[in-house]
């Protein structure tokens, strides 16, 4: 039974963003490279790679949020992708670049979404990092 | 009797040691994703290749091998000019004076379309153009759109039919998005 605790109002609709943010992705990983390609930060010889492996990630760090298992280390891990995700945007947008966020599907590049996807992400950064700092550090550790 | 070890507590860990304890389940966490993302390419249609090609090399790719099934013949009929704006694109559509094509993903166009414009997504350009080769006339002029003036889609599929010999190709720059906003009619594929 879900324990309604205020950390279960941030964990779930973050773990649930997540899950589907990784299932899109999943679904549709050429789109997803060419989001990927279009920050101009990873080198083209790799992009497969992360646009294969980053939806699961995603799907797993959001499934982890969802459960409530494993607290402190999957919102250790959302805060670390949320943060590359927000140095991602915001390089993009010092550079003036056209990207396509691709954080919820692809769709056309435009500089509001990108400031829109910005802002987001921050909050889910505040919001993993809160988790973090609140969970309680495993005993066994 | 309980069971257990009832040995003193173990000492409080430090910061540093359960950051390193996180990194380390990310770090399997990534490895897992790796593996599984990896592994489910191999059963896609269409495994997407480590090393990224752009939008435009795919294009060209696909207009490669197409080229190499059927030269084009080379086309007499002057080119059309480069972009046409929404009241002459209207014009082309209302009065249906050549072919207009959709260069946005399929579902887009499943849900809603122009009238009459049959769907040529830059995505799948190589199979969606064998499968509309034949409706397909040298000819007749045609209009391509995407998005929006943001997209490049619709450019890339222009330039990809230029080079398979249709000369009478022009770009609606304004796309979907100034279509839908200036209300005008839509179909839809059931």
């Amino acid at each position: 039974m879900i324990r309604w605790e205020k950390a279960t109002f941030v964990r779930i609709p973050m773990g649930g963003l997540f899950l589907y943010s990784g299932i899109l992705k999943v679904a549709s990983p050429q789109p997803f490279a060419d989001s990927i390609a279009s920050f101009e930060i990873v080198p083209h010889a790799v992009i497969g790679l992360v646009a294969l492996g980053l939806p699961p990630l995603e799907i797993l760090l959001g499934a982890l949020l969802v459960s409530g298992s494993r607290m402190r280390a999957a919102s250790f891990g959302a805060l670390l992708l949320s943060v590359v995700f927000g140095l991602a945007l915001g390089q993009a947008l010092a550079r003036g670049l056209q990207v396509d966020c691709g954080c919820l599907g692809s769709g056309q590049p435009s500089p509001l979404k990108t400031w829109f996807s910005l802002g987001r992400d921050i909050l889910l950064i505040a919001a993993s990092g809160w988790l973090y700092i609140t969970s309680e550090a495993p005993k066994n550790l | 009797m309980a069971i257990g070890w009832h040995g003193p507590a173990p000492p409080e860990t430090s910061g540093n040691s359960i950051i390193k304890k996180n990194l380390l389940f990310f770090a399997v966490l990534v490895t897992a994703s790796l593996a599984v993302g990896l592994l489910l390419n191999l059963f896609r249609q269409t495994p997407l290749p480590i090393a990224y090609s752009s939008k435009s090399a795919r294009v060209d790719q696909a207009v490669q091998e197409i080229s190499r099934h059927s030269l084009p013949p080379a086309s007499p009929v002057p080119a059309l000019s480069d972009g046409v704006t929404l009241a002459q694109f209207s014009d082309f559509v209302e009065n249906r004076r050549g072919i207009v094509l959709d260069a946005r993903y399929r579902i887009e166009h499943q849900l809603a379309h122009v009238p009459g414009a049959l769907s040529l997504p830059r995505e799948d350009f190589a199979e969606a153009y064998a499968a509309l080769k034949d409706r397909l006339d040298r000819s007749q002029p045609i209009v391509v759109y995407c998005d929006g003036k943001d997209c490049v889609d619709s450019k890339l599929v222009q330039k990809a039919l230029r080079d398979l010999g249709y000369s009478q190709v022009a770009v609606f720059h304004g796309g979907w998005s100034e279509w839908s906003a200036a209300r005008k009619p839509k179909e839809a594929n059931r």
